[in-house]
């Protein structure tokens, strides 16, 4: 009985983590798909990274004489409607879209997190207030609220990723909230606040790092999501502006060239498409590991 | 009795969502940068003139004002005017809607049908390479964005094979034969991504029930295989579907906004777009209302259905 109470909540809660997170990635291990899957993910992560300095030409560098060339082997890709390579657009865009994704989900973690446990932790009004504002987000039909939050910003790639992300808030904010309920009358939080800790600090220092596991699984699921929402705001013309290199942009700038130059359109979506697919099936693969009660 | 009370309770629990969407709307597009009075007058109108249309169109007044009187108009089915081609809102959508809503209809029936056929197949065959490959379709399927999937699409089907026209809605009454031969394309980009997801639960789902005590008393009974999955554990499979229904109704207009653009499908969708691009801010507040509204609606709907189908809801 020497040990302090938020000692004790510490040592729960390291074990607690180890035990799932742990030994779920290595359930994860035995599925082959999820493990390619995994693969792929990281290596488009790499290409994000290094890509620019892969490419063998300048992404915005224009050459109108040679527009809508078909792939060569200097432009594996071919070139667009203003002879610029596709190939270099396209693994520039690597970054473009996991930035776009990064900072939108950032922004759903951050605000969605703050907000679920605060409605989580305090209850009462604060928590109704906070649940109606989400059912409100909620009732309007998935993509539809980030196209009327680009729309009041107006079009751009910072007011795309905070549309993007806004309109993520909402199932971060349920998914923390019912976590922390679940944490608030637990002995380690009477522990803390017995010890006299404010709400502050076993909020942030004691609840927290419980939900911040369950949190992270969420935010790298969803993260596929966000950067798909982005690419088809940037496709709709309401995301990036030319001539960044973007997925979606680059497939609306195809749209209208789809009948005599498919090739503008093919590689763009190629590439968001096996992305997306990368992380659905390493999002499959960690969804049956952590939780195999679900697993068939 | 029972499912009266239920019904009426959830409707009255729609309207404060209902008022409170209708709040958000009006303020997150009041926070946009730009004078609509400036835009109907034109750049080279006098002060005068844009005051005399600011008052007019209620701009001098306090928000919350404006909100109200926005509001009541809304309730008697005013929706103010565009701002472009001062056709009433109202008009503009009751013409777009039902392309929308047809749209909308369309896929949702291909996708439930197609996506509860595959998914228990490949639940009944599961860990077969036949399921093995369904699933990667599926996956497939949800991965690959609406614009990626309309425009694969138009380029296979209507461009290469020149099967279905490439863009556009002739002029026909909705569900005559030309219209729904130009919808075939778009109903189809939108419905995959819902068939996937629809698949995929099914099959879960049906596998879910299958280890349930009632099917192996079923099958204890000496029933046939056959008779046990498909009256037995079927039925059941198909609620958490149901649940479903209505958030893929959703997913459906928001990703219809884009199919819409890529096929031209003269929608909703479409004209929000438009909308945005003209900053015709009554025509993109209407729109959106209107589209929130009709998905809380089918929520509800669902809801309501699912009460019905599994008694246990409406005791909550």
């Amino acid at each position: 009985m020497t040990e302090k109470p938020e000692q004790v909540a510490k040592a729960g809660l390291s074990a607690r983590k180890g035990h799932w997170l742990i030994e779920g990635l290595q359930r994860m291990r035995k599925n082959r798909g999820a493990v390619v899957a995994g693969c792929a993910v990281l290596m488009f992560l790499f290409l994000a990274i290094v890509g620019p300095m892969l490419a063998p030409h300048d992404p915005v560098d224009t050459d109108p004489p040679n527009r809508f060339e078909r792939p060569t082997l200097e432009h594996p890709f071919g070139r667009d409607h203003l002879g610029r390579c596709i190939f270099s657009r396209v693994l520039a865009g690597t970054r473009v879209s996991f930035f776009q994704g990064f900072i939108a989900t950032g922004i759903a973690l951050f605000f969605g997190g703050v907000l679920g446990i605060v409605a989580g932790y305090y209850g009462g009004v604060l928590d109704h207030l906070i649940s109606r504002l989400v059912d409100v987000m909620m009732a309007f039909p998935g993509f539809l609220l980030a196209v009327t939050i680009v729309a009041a910003l107006g079009p751009g790639i910072v007011n795309c990723m905070i549309a993007v992300g806004v309109s993520s808030i909402p199932r971060f904010v349920r998914l923390t909230r019912s976590d922390v309920l679940s944490f608030r009358e637990q002995e380690f939080t009477e522990a803390a606040r017995a010890s006299g800790a404010k709400d502050f600090r076993i909020m942030f220092r004691h609840i927290l790092p419980n939900v911040v596991g369950p949190l992270g699984v969420y935010s790298t699921l969803r993260l596929s999501t966000a950067i798909l929402a982005a690419a088809g705001l940037s496709f709709l013309g309401l995301g990036a502006q030319p001539p960044t290199p973007e997925w979606g942009a680059m497939a609306a700038a195809g749209r209208g060239h789809l009948i005599r130059h498919p090739h503008m359109v093919l590689f763009p979506a190629a590439a968001i498409f096996l992305l997306v697919l990368a992380f659905n099936f390493l999002g499959d693969g960690l969804r049956d590991a952590l939780d195999p009660r679900q697993s068939d | 009795m029972l499912m009266a009370s239920y019904i009426v309770r959830r409707l009255l629990q729609m309207v404060p969502v209902l008022i409170l969407v209708s709040v958000f709307v009006f303020f997150i597009l009041h926070i946009a940068p730009g004078n609509p009075a400036l835009m109907i007058a034109g750049p080279d109108a006098s002060i005068e003139v844009i005051e005399e249309i600011e008052a007019e169109l209620g701009l001098d007044l306090p928000l919350y004002e404006q909100y109200l009187r926005w509001a009541g108009n809304v309730v008697r089915g005013d929706l103010g005017r565009s701002l472009r081609t001062r056709i009433p809102v109202t008009e503009e959508l009751l013409e777009y809607m039902p392309n929308t809503l047809a749209l909308a209809f369309v896929s949702i029936t291909i996708s439930s049908i197609l996506g509860i056929i595959i998914g228990v197949i490949s639940a009944v065959r599961q860990n077969t390479p036949l399921d093995t490959g369904i699933v990667f379709v599926a996956v497939s399927g949800i991965s690959a964005p609406s614009f990626v999937r309309a425009l694969l699409l138009m380029w296979v089907f209507a461009i290469t094979f020149e099967w279905f026209p490439i863009s556009g809605r002739p002029a026909g009454p909705l569900f005559s034969l030309p219209v729904l031969h130009a919808m075939a394309l778009p109903a189809l980009a939108l419905a995959i991504g819902g068939m996937a997801s629809l698949a995929r639960l099914s099959r879960s789902s049906f596998l879910e029930v299958l280890r349930q005590d009632y099917v192996r008393t079923a099958r204890a009974k000496g029933l046939s295989e056959r008779v046990v999955q498909y009256k037995h554990a079927l039925k059941n499979a198909m609620l958490p579907v149901i649940t479903i229904l209505g958030f893929r109704l959703g997913a459906m207009f928001g990703g219809s906004v884009i199919v819409e653009t890529v096929f031209a499908w003269p929608g909703v969708g479409r004209r929000i777009i438009g909308a945005i691009g003209t900053r015709d801010f009554p025509v993109i507040q209407g729109a959106v209302l209107m589209l929130a509204t009709v998905y809380v609606l089918v929520n509800l709907l669902t809801d309501i259905s699912y009460a019905y189908v599994d008694p246990r809801i409406r005791y909550d």
